[in-house]
This record gives C-alpha cells, sequence and structure tokens, in this order.
C-alpha cells in the first residue's frame, strides 16, 4: 500500500494534512475564517472524510484566540460529523483559556460523553437487563398499588361526600364514553354475532342442530362477548383518551398546580372518570348483547334456514336473567379497571409530546391485558 | 420589614432528580411579607426549588421549614393543611382546561369553604378584577391569551388569599409591556395584602423591580453564588459572574 501523505492549505491558513487513516487540523492561530471559506474548507473536509478512511482526526488548536469564532465553529462542525461517523477526536495543543472557553460552551464534554457512548452502549450484559428488568417491574406493581389504594380512598371519600363529587364533570365523561359509543358498540356486536351464528349453523348444521345456534349465540354474547367487546371499544375510546388528558395536564403542569392548592387529585381527576364509565359500561353491555343477537338472527335465518319468531323465543327461552346480569356485572369491573389503568398511565407519563402518546398506547396495551385476565378470572367465579 | 419573620427557611438543602444533584447543601430563609426572588440561569434548578418548597417534590437531603413546619416529614394531612396557605403561578398559568375561568377560581374555594354560590362567585368576580380581567368570568383558559391566562391564573392563587404566592417564571412567553404589567400588579397584590412572594425569574428587569431581595444559584456549582438586594448586588457583588450577569455583560 501507497501511503498517502498530503497536506492542502486552505486559503486562510487553515492545513488539513492526511498521514494513512490519521486526519489533522491545524493553523487555526492565523485568522478568523468567513462565511465562504468556512463553507469552502467544511465542503473539502468532508469529502476528504467520506472518501478516505480515515478513523482518527487530530485538531491542533495551537495560540487559537476566543475571538476567532467562525473557527471555533469550524472546529465544532468537524467534531459533530466526526462523532456522526465514529471517527475518534483528538484535541491537543490547547491552552487553559480555550479549555475555559470550550467547557463554557458545552462543548468538550459533550463531544467527549457522545464519544464515550458510543463505545460504552454496545451492550450491557444479560444479567443486568434481567436485574433492570425485574425493578422496573416490581415498581410498576408498587406504583399500581400505591395507586389503587389512592382510588379507593378517593372512591370512599366520594361515596361519603356525594356532593363533592364533580358531578358536571361526571356528566360530561357519561356522554363522551357512553353516548357517543352507541353507534360503534352497536356495529361491532352486530357483526359479532353475525359471524358466531354464522359459524354455529354451519358447523351444528352438519349434525341438524342449527337451532341450537340461538343457545350458544344467547348465551355467548349475554354471559361474555357483550361485555368483553363493550370493554375492547371502551379501552380504544376512552381508556387512551383519559390517559392522554392527564398526561397533557401533567405537561401543563395542571396537575402541578392542583396539589399544590390542596386538592386531591385522584379525587377531581379519576373519580369522575370511574363513576361515569362505571354507570355507562352496563348499558352498552346491554345494548351489545341486543345488537349481537340482532346480528346472529341474519346469520341464522340466511344461512341456518331458521325462522325470526323460532330464532328469538329459543334464544329468550335459553337466557336466563342471572345470564344477563352476569356479563353486566363484570362490565362494572371491567369499566373501573380500563379507567383505573387509563388515569394511572397519564400519571405516568413523561412530561413531553411522545410521553403522553407513550401513556395513552400503554393504556390500551395494559387495559386489553388486565380485561382478559379480568375476564378468565370472573369466570371463573361466575362458574 | 418591620417585622423580621422568618416564613421559610431552608437548611442544607440538597436536591435533584434521581442521581443527578442540582444543587447541593444550599440554605436561605425568606421573611414575611418580602419579595424574595431566586435568580439562575436556564437549567439551574430554579424552579425545582420551587416545586420542593411547595412539597412536590421531596428533598434528597436537608431540611425545609414552613412557618416552623418541617414539610420533608409532614405527612399528606399536614401538608394538605398548610397547602391551603399557598398561592402558585406556574409558568404556563396551568387553568383547569375544561372549567371555565370562574369555576377555576372557583374551584378552591368550593372545596376549602362553605360559603353559598353566590358569595364564591362575586369572590370570583372580585379577584378577576383585581388582576384587571372583569368581563371574563365565563370564558375558557383556550379563550384567552398568554399574559391574560396567567393574571386569570393569578387570580386563582389569589382565592383564599394565601399567605405565600410562588410564582414560577411569571414573565416567560410575555412580551415587554405585559411583563411590567404582571410586576405592577405583583407590587401592588404585595403592597395591599403583605402576602410573603416567592419568584423564580430569570428576568433581569423584573427582578430590579420588584424583588426585595434575591439569591443567585447557579448549575455548576451548584450552590447559592450570591445573596442580598438586588441593585447592591449589581454594584458589590463578591462574586465576579454574578456583577457580570446583573450588569447583562458577557464574558467573551
Amino acid at each position: 500500500m501507497v501511503q498517502e501523505n498530503k497536506t492542502n492549505y486552505s486559503p486562510n491558513g487553515i492545513a488539513i494534512k492526511q498521514e494513512s487513516d490519521i486526519l489533522t487540523l491545524s493553523g487555526f492561530d492565523v485568522n478568523d475564517l468567513d462565511e465562504a471559506s468556512f463553507r469552502d474548507n467544511f465542503n473539502y473536509f468532508k469529502e476528504l472524510l467520506k472518501a478516505k478512511k480515515v478513523k482518527n482526526l487530530i485538531i491542533d488548536i495551537k495560540n487559537l484566540g476566543p475571538g476567532l469564532k467562525y473557527n471555533l465553529s469550524f472546529i465544532d462542525a468537524c467534531v459533530s460529523f466526526c462523532n456522526a461517523k465514529c471517527v475518534k477526536v483528538q484535541i491537543i495543543n490547547s491552552s487553559h483559556d480555550i479549555d475555559l472557553l470550550l467547557k463554557e460552551l458545552d462543548f468538550i464534554k459533550t463531544h467527549t460523553e457522545v464519544r464515550v457512548r458510543h463505545k460504552t452502549q454496545k451492550s450491557p450484559s444479560a444479567l443486568v437487563s434481567i436485574g433492570e428488568g425485574a425493578i422496573k417491574f416490581f415498581n410498576d406493581i408498587k406504583s399500581f398499588l400505591g395507586f389503587t389504594g389512592e382510588i379507593t380512598s378517593a372512591m370512599i371519600y366520594s361515596v361519603l361526600h356525594p356532593r363533592k363529587i364533580q358531578w358536571k364533570e361526571t356528566l360530561y365523561y357519561m356522554e363522551k364514553t357512553g353516548a357517543d359509543a352507541v353507534p360503534i358498540v352497536f356495529a361491532v356486536c352486530f357483526l359479532t354475532g353475525a359471524i358466531i351464528a354464522y359459524q354455529g349453523v354451519v358447523q351444528m348444521g352438519r349434525f341438524g342442530l342449527s337451532i341450537f345456534t340461538s343457545d350458544l349465540l344467547g348465551l355467548a354474547m349475554t354471559k361474555e362477548l357483550g361485555a368483553l367487546m363493550t370493554s375492547m371499544v371502551c379501552i380504544g375510546r376512552a381508556g387512551s383518551a383519559f390517559a392522554a388528558e392527564i398526561g397533557t395536564m401533567q405537561v401543563s403542569e395542571e396537575v402541578d398546580a392542583m396539589e399544590t392548592m390542596g386538592l386531591t387529585t385522584s379525587r377531581f381527576l379519576v373519580v369522575p372518570k370511574i363513576i361515569g364509565l362505571a354507570c355507562v359500561m352496563p348499558l352498552l353491555t346491554i345494548i351489545a348483547d341486543i345488537a349481537g343477537i340482532l346480528g346472529g338472527s341474519i346469520s341464522a335465518v340466511l344461512k341456518g334456514g331458521l325462522s325470526f319468531p323460532e330464532f328469538f323465543s329459543r334464544t329468550i327461552s335459553a337466557i336466563t336473567f342471572a345470564n344477563v346480569m352476569e356479563g353486566v356485572s363484570k362490565s362494572i369491573i371491567f369499566a373501573i379497571l380500563i379507567a383505573g389503568i387509563g388515569c394511572l398511565r397519564g400519571y405516568q407519563a413523561d412530561r413531553d409530546a411522545k410521553g403522553v402518546g407513550r401513556a395513552a398506547t400503554s393504556s390500551v396495551v395494559s387495559g386489553i391485558f388486565m380485561i382478559v385476565v379480568a375476564d378468565g378470572l370472573l369466570t371463573l367465579v361466575f362458574n | 420589614m418591620s417585622e423580621q419573620k422568618e416564613v421559610i427557611k431552608v437548611e442544607h438543602l440538597t436536591i435533584g432528580y434521581g442521581e443527578s444533584v442540582l444543587l447541593k447543601d444550599i440554605s436561605f430563609s425568606v421573611m414575611k411579607g418580602e419579595i424574595f426572588a431566586i435568580l439562575g440561569g436556564s437549567g439551574s434548578g430554579k424552579s425545582t426549588i420551587i416545586k420542593h418548597l411547595t412539597g412536590l417534590h421531596k428533598p434528597i437531603n436537608g431540611k425545609i421549614f414552613i412557618n416552623g413546619i418541617d414539610i420533608v416529614t409532614a405527612d399528606d394531612f399536614k401538608l394538605a393543611t398548610l397547602r391551603k396557605s399557598f398561592g402558585i403561578l406556574y409558568q404556563s398559568g396551568a387553568l383547569f382546561s375544561s372549567l371555565t375561568i370562574e369555576e377555576n377560581i372557583a374551584l378552591p374555594l368550593l372545596e376549602y369553604t362553605t360559603f353559598p354560590k353566590e358569595t364564591i362567585n362575586s369572590i370570583a368576580k372580585i379577584k378577576l378584577n383585581t388582576v384587571g380581567l372583569g368581563g371574563y368570568e365565563k370564558f375558557m383558559p383556550y379563550e384567552l391569551s398568554g399574559g391574560m391566562k396567567k393574571r386569570a391564573a393569578l387570580a386563582r392563587a389569589l382565592a383564599l388569599n394565601p399567605e405565600i404566592l410562588f410564582f414560577d417564571e411569571p414573565s416567560a412567553g410575555l412580551d415587554p409591556i405585559n411583563s411590567a404589567k404582571l410586576d405592577n400588579l405583583i407590587l401592588k397584590i404585595n403592597n395591599e395584602t403583605g402576602v410573603t412572594i416567592v419568584i423564580v425569574t430569570h428576568e433581569l428587569e423584573s427582578l430590579f423591580s420588584v424583588a426585595d431581595r434575591v439569591i443567585i444559584v447557579d448549575k455548576k456549582c451548584q450552590c447559592i453564588l450570591d445573596e442580598g438586594e438586588p441593585q447592591s448586588l449589581k454594584g458589590n457583588s463578591k462574586n465576579e459572574w454574578v456583577r457580570n450577569f446583573l450588569n447583562r455583560k458577557y464574558l467573551g
């Protein structure tokens, strides 16, 4: 290999010298760059760095005065560029004054930090990751328990002092999460019912039992699916909205303002949401049950050759009041979970726009998980 | 100040977030009725001091006494009682966005008093007039400009006739005229009610026009650089950096 050894002097006296994989910049002491020469020099520097396999950059700042501002920003630009390309940078011949100035500008600190991070960020050992994960998990559980306790005490206080409940807010949430959700809940459950009945008619029809589709559908909708599908819609509509709302209030310091005014935030922000959702979700669940059975009846009649009166009378005789109540009481518990998780994630949100987004996402994810787990447990309890 | 009573007393306070320490071992006290300023560059932890004084954050180390009560070890109930005597104005105003201006001001009153609704409404009206926002009772926060929001938030902070008012960068985001108006309002409130005011700022103009005493905190030394009356610090601070800062001089 032929060693390349070339020195290029720019018009302003900055010397760019290359020796194999080391590039040296020097001559910053003569005079300051101007706008045009800054651009020219920097373009030349970038080309060199791109074309040649430079691994080290040495910047000689002998006699660099604090007044040479363009020179300083030129060095800054070069160092940033090298950091982006993972080229090692070394600053030599620095005087005490310049060191102070560079420190003042956060120059050396940030750049060396960036370089160190490139090195160390590679891979923390598996043990460390597991440990950190476990700590995070336990902290999560701890804050969840703390929050549950806080909400419980706020709810008890509200029940004992009903006049202190924010009724206006509660009604607002009832409208937003209840009345406004009726079309989507109806549509989702209508289709779910239709799909299940279709499968029932096809599978059971093979044994000549397609009439039992009505039993299957009626029980499945009232006991399980009505509440479950309503929960899914409410997690998406209400839970994420609650998380985003409280998260945004954190960003705008409204939560802090409430706390310093001595107001219990859980009583003002969480209780109206929980009460609102817990009031409307049972009603939504009943609508969902009806929608599902209607949807199923269409499938059963069109595909299974049943008649509407036959289907409905069979369904009604199959469902008991207890079945409907099972779904409805589940939905109250789901409502409390959904609103509680939405609010918790809102409180935990980082105080920036991305934090609010993450809070909304995580409220949906953990909401779905909790609902499914709770549904499993409740089904065991009820049967 | 005729009676030199310490309202806030901070002893050897160390604050920060997690492991990163912002300020180390600082001590100061605020006298009754004075306007006390905390000055410092961006990121020096001035707003964090307020969060500690109001008990939102727990310090890493040290003690904070307000009216003789140690708020670091105080339980939630004591803290809540103490907080009733606080008024606070945040950088962004932090009005509750789902309530009208009137309801915002009425909220603490509804919570802590047994006044009938009419009385509460008239108190809200009076407070809004104090800050020059009469007639805006039924507006929603998003319908007001930045300066008006701050004044409305000030009206809310005044609702319970607080003993201590905290201001977190009151002039941030305001034009010079509106910020001067707010300064006059701060002086007026202090004169009329004798309330103790703690104000966090980096605006020199408002510092010189309102503050009786100031502490200057710094990110690098994590300490209080100097303490005293703003005008005298401007001329004779021991610390060169403080003199330059107060005289708007940049060390090139």
